[in-house]
């Protein structure tokens, strides 16, 4: 089973996303923001990041420099969702080595394509 | 004497003591309202939440899912329901919406915009947009003579989310009928529209008089470079004395980037306000083509400092005659105004091309 970590500070879109990506036959684990999440990607064997970029504390672009910027993990793919406004946010995340983007609103079933086309 | 004067301040200490009091229990009252709110919220989400993604994801119909919900129950799931509503788009809204259309939570709506509570009233309204029906559209339409701000942003909200053109005038005569009139705020919600708004504002282009409602008119069409309005657009740039509607026309004309509008600002570019200045210049900056080098170069030595500046950036981009000037200047050493300014915009364009 592949597993999938998701970072999104809106609980509505998390609850869903875990349904759905669960019922497709995924391992989600969550957390609301980006502070723990590069230590839980060192310890737990992770295929893919999805990455709401507005999120408290450390946010998904930052999350996803650290990522890219260490070696045990800068092999998974991260996917980020931004707000219609972020266009510069996505163009930084892209360059930064973001695997794919979604902008909200978005489409569940876009999400997954993106999904299965990484892992 | 004294002993009355003891009486008043004990009178007024009471009256302080009892507003306090007061003040007090009714908070305590809200917040245990709220509290009870939320944890009833809290409880149908958990409830319902994966009947309602089980729907979602599946061949279900809408009654199926609303039949089995209490009604008593459905201001939950409206509240459930919005972050979905914002955040979802494609098959997942076409579904959400058809919970709307195809089911009593329309009548439940519909009985609740009438409800005399303007925050009931408004909520109905916002989420009335998804049933997306005419009988549904005349209703949201009556809400357009509220007084209330709130209700009619709500319902200038749900009517521009199904593009009902119809009601821009009314989005005006609202702002129109204010003591001043508010730009962001008619802004905020023209904004909403598509560009199938462009051809009715230009055709208000040439009947509205107001200088506030013009400027706002040509805010939008320059939001959609909606280039078919120029010729309407150019006569009242031309006559208008208003500061506003004359910067906000020019930078329209940048945007739309059409190379016969540069005659036109050939004459802004001959007028001495500043703030007129600079905006043709940007325009022409944006435009290119290089007609108006010599002007460009010759507002660097206009007395305004902005037109100056405005000028050289415009230079280091206009033309390679302009850009060679700027550099030339950018190296001699002196302290002269336009040689510090040459200098200054060289920096910032080397930083932002090595950035």
């Amino acid at each position: 089973m592949k597993n999938i970590l998701l970072l999104e500070d809106d609980p509505a879109i998390t609850h869903l996303l875990k349904f759905k990506l669960t019922r497709e036959g995924y391992s989600v684990s969550n957390f609301s923001n980006g502070e723990n999440a590069a230590n839980y990607l060192i310890e737990n064997k992770t295929d893919l990041v999805i990455s709401d970029i507005m999120m408290p504390i450390i946010n998904g672009i930052a999350l996803l420099k650290e990522i890219k910027a260490d070696k045990r993990i800068s092999h998974i793919p991260v996917i980020l969702l931004s707000a219609i406004s972020q266009d510069e946010l996505v163009e930084e995340g892209l360059k930064a080595g973001a695997a794919g983007y979604l902008t909200k609103p978005f489409s569940v079933e876009e999400l997954l394509k993106t999904v299965k086309r990484l892992i | 004497m004294f002993g009355f004067h003891i009486i008043y301040i004990l009178l007024a200490l009471f009256i302080l003591l009892m507003i306090v009091t007061f003040f007090v229990i009714f908070l305590l009252i809200t917040r245990v309202i709220i509290n009870r709110r939320q944890k009833k919220q809290i409880a149908f989400e958990n409830a319902w939440r994966e009947n309602i993604f089980e729907y979602l994801y599946s061949e279900q119909e809408p009654n199926e899912l609303i039949d089995r919900i209490p009604a008593s129950k459905y201001v939950y799931l409206l509240g459930f329901l919005r972050d979905f509503l914002l955040n979802l788009k494609g098959n997942d809204l076409d579904k959400l919406a058809r919970l709307f259309t195809d089911t009593s939570l329309k009548k439940y709506l519909i009985k609740r915009a009438g409800s005399i509570s303007k925050k009931k009233k408004n909520e109905a309204i916002y989420f009335l947009k998804y049933v997306n029906d005419d009988s549904v559209k005349i209703l949201l339409k009556k809400f357009l003579a509220s007084k209330n701000e709130l209700i009619f942003r709500t319902t200038v909200e749900s009517l521009s989310y199904l593009n009902e053109t119809d009601i821009i005038d009314r989005i005006f005569e609202f702002f129109a009928g204010k003591k001043q009139f508010n730009i962001d705020g008619a802004l905020s919600m023209l904004v909403k529209f598509d560009r199938s708004i462009c051809p009715i504002l230009t055709n208000m282009l040439g009947t509205k008089k107001s200088n506030d409602i013009l400027h706002v008119i040509i805010m939008i069409l320059r939001h959609h470079r909606y280039a078919e309005a120029i010729d309407k657009l150019l006569p009242i740039m031309i006559n208008s004395g208003h500061k506003d509607v004359i910067i906000e026309s020019i930078k329209y004309l940048g945007e739309i980037k059409d190379p016969d509008s540069i005659n036109t600002l050939r004459y802004f570019l001959a007028q001495s306000k500043p703030a007129v200045s600079v905006a043709a210049i940007e325009a022409a900056s944006k435009i290119g083509h290089g007609f108006l080098e010599d002007i460009i170069i010759s507002k660097l030595d206009d007395r305004n400092l902005e037109v100056k500046i405005a000028a050289a950036r415009a230079m280091s981009t206009y033309s390679p005659n302009s850009r060679a000037k700027l550099l030339e200047l950018s190296r001699q050493n002196s302290k002269n105004e336009n040689v510090i300014i040459a200098k200054r915009i060289t920096i910032e364009n080397s930083i932002l091309t090595n950035d």
